[in-house]
C-alpha cells in the first residue's frame, strides 16, 4: 500500500492540477486509511480544501463521514 | 537544370486479395498542403481511386486546413498490366509532392502477425462480450491529418464485421499523439494485432496495449513502467522517467497511478 502511495504522490508532483490524478491519489488515500493507516486520512484532509469540489464530493462520499 | 523528385516510397501495393470489402491508400506529402489540393491530386489518381468523383464531391474546396497524410479509397488491382499502370501512376506523384504511399486491404489480414513495439496485456484475455479494443501511442509530433487516416484504419478493421457491431468508436488524443481504437462485442476484435501492424507502417507505434474503451481523458498507450518498476523498483521508475523523452507529465502520472493502484491491491 505505502509503495503504491509513493508512485501516487510522485504522479501528483508531475501533474498538480489534473482532476483525473488528483482524484486517484485521493481514493488511494482512502484505500490505505481503511487499511488502518490512520496518517492517510490526516494527508487527505490536508489536501482536500485545495481539491475541486466534484472531487471533494467523492472524497466525502467514499469516506462516509468516518474522519 | 531540371531537378529531379526524390523517388517515392510504395509499400502495399499487391494484386486484390480475398476480401475487397475495404481498401485505401495513406499518401504521405514531404510538404503540409491545404486539403483542398487533394481534388486535384484524387483526379490525377483516378484510376486506383475508388469512385473518386464521389470522393472529389466530398471533399471541401476552400478550406485552410493542412493535411500532411491523408487516405483515399482504393481498388486493388488485378495481375499484370493493371498492377503495372498502378505503381507507374503512384510513382509519377512524386513530382506532386507524394513521399511515401501505402496500400491496405481488408483481405490481407492475418491473425498473428509479429509486431516491432511493445503491446501490454498480449495475449489479451479472452471474452466474447463487452467492447475490447487497443490503445497504442504514436512516436514523434502529430501530423496534420492524422485523426482521418487513423479512422480509415478503424473503418478498415471493422468493414467485414459490419453487420454483428453494436458499438465501436476511434479516438486520437491529438495533443498526446495516442489512440484508442475499439469495437463491441469483443469477439469481433481477432485481428487487432494486423491493424496496429499496418497503422505501425504509417505512423511508427511506440507501445501498446490491449483493452476496452477508457474513460480518461487522456488516451494512454501502454505503461513501461511496469517493466521498470518490476526489474529496479522506485529507483528504476525515477531513472526512467528522468531518462525518457516521448511521453508527457500526463501520461506518466498516469501511469504511475495505473501502477500505485496495481501495488495497493495486489494486482
Amino acid at each position: 500500500m505505502n509503495a503504491g502511495l509513493a508512485l501516487s504522490r510522485r504522479a501528483l508532483a508531475l501533474a498538480p492540477d489534473d482532476a483525473e490524478i488528483q482524484l486517484a491519489h485521493a481514493m488511494l488515500l482512502v484505500d490505505v486509511a481503511r487499511a488502518g493507516t490512520r496518517t492517510a486520512l490526516d494527508e487527505l484532509r490536508a489536501q482536500l480544501p485545495s481539491l475541486p469540489p466534484a472531487i471533494r464530493a467523492r472524497i466525502e462520499q467514499a469516506v462516509d463521514g468516518r474522519w | 537544370m531540371v531537378t529531379r523528385a526524390p523517388p517515392i516510397s510504395v509499400s502495399g501495393l499487391e494484386p486484390s486479395a480475398g476480401d475487397t470489402t475495404f481498401a485505401f491508400v495513406v499518401l504521405k506529402f514531404r510538404h503540409a498542403l491545404r486539403r483542398e489540393r487533394l481534388i486535384p491530386l484524387t483526379r490525377y489518381l483516378a484510376a486506383l481511386v475508388t469512385d473518386a468523383d464521389a470522393v472529389i464531391d466530398r471533399l471541401p474546396d476552400t478550406t485552410d486546413e493542412l493535411v500532411t497524410v491523408a487516405a483515399l479509397p482504393w481498388t486493388p488491382p488485378q495481375p499484370g498490366r493493371e498492377l503495372d499502370a498502378q505503381r507507374k501512376l503512384i510513382e509519377s506523384t512524386s513530382e506532386l509532392g507524394v513521399e511515401a504511399a501505402r496500400f491496405v486491404q481488408a483481405g490481407t489480414r492475418t491473425a498473428s502477425p509479429e509486431v516491432r513495439f511493445p503491446v501490454d496485456g498480449h495475449p489479451p484475455a479472452s471474452s466474447d462480450r463487452g467492447a475490447f479494443g487497443i490503445a497504442f501511442k504514436l512516436a514523434g509530433p502529430p501530423l496534420p491529418g492524422t485523426r482521418s487516416v487513423l479512422a480509415a484504419f478503424h473503418a478498415l478493421w471493422i468493414a467485414p464485421h459490419r453487420a454483428e457491431i453494436r458499438n465501436a468508436a476511434m479516438i486520437y488524443d491529438q495533443p498526446h499523439h495516442a489512440a484508442e481504437l475499439w469495437v463491441e462485442p469483443a469477439q469481433l476484435a481477432g485481428d487487432v494485432l494486423w491493424l496496429v501492424s499496418n497503422i505501425d507502417e504509417v505512423f511508427p507505434i511506440v507501445r501498446a496495449r490491449h483493452g476496452g474503451p477508457s474513460a480518461s481523458s487522456v488516451v494512454l498507450g501502454g505503461n513501461p513502467l511496469r517493466v521498470a518498476y518490476r526489474e529496479g523498483g522506485e529507483g528504476a521508475v525515477d531513472r526512467w522517467v528522468a531518462d525518457q523523452t516521448e511521453w508527457s507529465n500526463a501520461e506518466i502520472a498516469r501511469m504511475l497511478c495505473a501502477l500505485a493502484r496495481e501495488l495497493a491491491t495486489g494486482a
